[in-house]
């Protein structure tokens, strides 16, 4: 840097014509330079200092108890609109509908595997909808994008798992054969696993990534089913039966699901590893 | 611990920093709060109050950050000063300011910065006399240029900044900055023609 030299300096850099074209700016730099802003005196610094040491300690002070993790739940809670409910009401009603009332196994499969889908979309409809404003918060927030990580986490499981039941009990009412412990268990799989998954390659890699490998994991899943589906379903309408009848026995069916449960959770800790040392909370 | 912040390069004070570490605060606050308060009075409004203000609030920031590391926090710091610095602009006390009388003078102090290798305040005696009535004609006449010539002039000038990492901060193609220089240092050159002729 020419520091001795300050309108060589503030011309480095333009082209030659455009430096011809300005000439000589001694004169210029000179008047500039004369510009001046009195450095801060010793008394000033430690006023400043003082202002932000309170500042410090608050930061220090950044863990917040039982209290403060309701209170950012239900903060984030307020995120969700109201037609998420009523998407997610639409949605299991419709289920249920197909699969266990209507019986049509091929509409019931479908439900199945666009589910994931649905409810990914509703996610990246709450939490992107305003994503640049939503980043500007978490980077101003002094909460941190750990703690929203786990919070949002808790919070897409809680609803889940809360919505369970109200698939389980007229479930288990309609089909008494049906091993209630098995369905949570296969249930909690399947969820725990594609969630570390989305979540991993989101947090690790972008969004993109993030909906195609769990939603193609799933669809190979589904896929690989549907011919046994098929040929258990007859005229198409047994497939639901054939699914209660198969999630009540199948021991493989249980290894997996609790394979995928365990790989989920492993998922979830890598992803938070990561948001640890990121900025992005997934949003 | 002050000597070891003394040696230590700005990302890994503002690494201590954020967690909780006030004696590396101070050294990070030695190092920025000249040149922010600088960049603040040149940039915004000439006023040392406010200037203050924005410093202590870019500080504020710095402490509530909980981001990713930032690869320069020079650059860094510089990015989040000039959001402050447009927040200001666009703040309706900023524009409300701007229509009343503004004669606020820098006060005489001791210590001076040094621009471009040169110490600004130990000049010839002559100069020193004229020294408060020149920066606020200066201040004055930078204010004729657009904001977006005038901050390029202010951190090339007195941040002795690289082209390329005033484009890093503006958000800007370094052809934008190049011209934004030339445009401002062009106009400057005709105020202070003008200037001159006015006075002749």
């Amino acid at each position: 840097m020419a520091t001795n030299d300050p309108s060589h300096f503030l011309l480095e850099g333009l082209d030659a014509s455009r430096r011809e074209e300005l000439g000589d700016l001694d004169a210029m730099t000179k008047r500039l330079a004369s510009m001046q802003v009195p450095e801060p005196t010793q008394e000033e610094q430690s006023t400043l200092m003082r202002s932000l040491a309170a500042n410090l300690i608050q930061t220090g002070r950044s863990r917040f108890g039982i209290k403060g993790w309701l209170r950012l739940i239900l903060a984030q809670a307020r995120l969700f609109e109201v037609e998420f409910w009523y998407a997610c009401a639409a949605m299991m009603l419709f289920t249920l509908v197909t699969g266990a009332l209507v019986g049509n196994g091929a509409l019931s499969l479908f439900t199945l595997m666009v589910s994931p889908l649905v409810a990914m979309t509703g996610v990246l409809y709450i939490f992107h909808r305003d994503s640049s404003s939503l980043s500007a918060l978490e980077a101003a927030s002094p909460v941190g994008a750990y703690a929203l990580f786990f919070c949002r986490s808790a919070l897409i499981l809680g609803i889940n798992l809360a919505a369970l039941p109200l698939l389980l009990i007229p479930g288990q009412m309609l089909f008494p054969q049906l091993a209630f412990w098995r369905v949570v268990v296969i249930g909690l799989g399947a969820l725990v696993g594609l969630f570390g998954l989305a979540t991993y390659t989101t947090v690790r890699w972008n969004g993109l990534m993030g909906t195609v490998i769990p939603l193609g994991i799933w669809g190979l899943l589904v896929g690989a089913s549907w011919q046994s589906a098929v040929a258990n379903s007859g005229n198409w309408s047994l497939a639901t039966e054939w699914m209660v009848n198969t999630i009540s026995v199948s021991n493989a069916l249980l290894i997996e699901a609790l394979l995928a449960l365990l790989c989920g959770g492993w998922l979830l800790f890598q992803a938070a590893r990561w948001v640890k040392k990121d900025i992005r909370s997934w949003a | 611990m002050v000597g070891v912040a003394q040696g230590m390069n700005d990302e890994a004070l503002f690494e201590q920093v954020l967690s909780g570490n006030q004696q590396v605060l101070e050294e990070l606050v030695t190092r920025y709060y000249g040149p922010l308060r600088g960049y603040f009075y040149r940039l915004v409004d000439g006023n040392l109050q406010d200037s203050e203000d924005l410093v202590q609030e870019t500080f504020l920031r710095i402490l509530r950050y909980k981001g990713k590391m930032p690869y320069s926090f020079r650059l860094w710091v510089y990015t989040l000063a000039r959001n402050l610095a447009y927040d200001r602009f666009r703040s309706a006390s900023y524009k409300h300011e701007q229509v009343g009388d503004k004669t606020d003078l820098i006060e005489e102090r001791d210590e001076y910065p040094t621009i471009h290798g040169v110490d600004t305040y130990n000049r010839l005696p002559e100069a020193k006399v004229i020294e408060r009535v020149s920066a606020e004609a200066v201040r004055e006449e930078l204010y004729r240029l657009p904001a977006l010539q005038r901050e390029v002039i202010i951190m090339r000038f007195y941040g002795e900044m690289k082209l390329e990492e005033i484009a890093t901060i503006t958000g800007c193609p370094l052809g934008t900055v190049k011209s934004r220089l030339f445009k401002g240092l062009q106009q400057y050159k005709k105020i202070l023609e003008e200037v001159e002729n006015g006075n002749e």
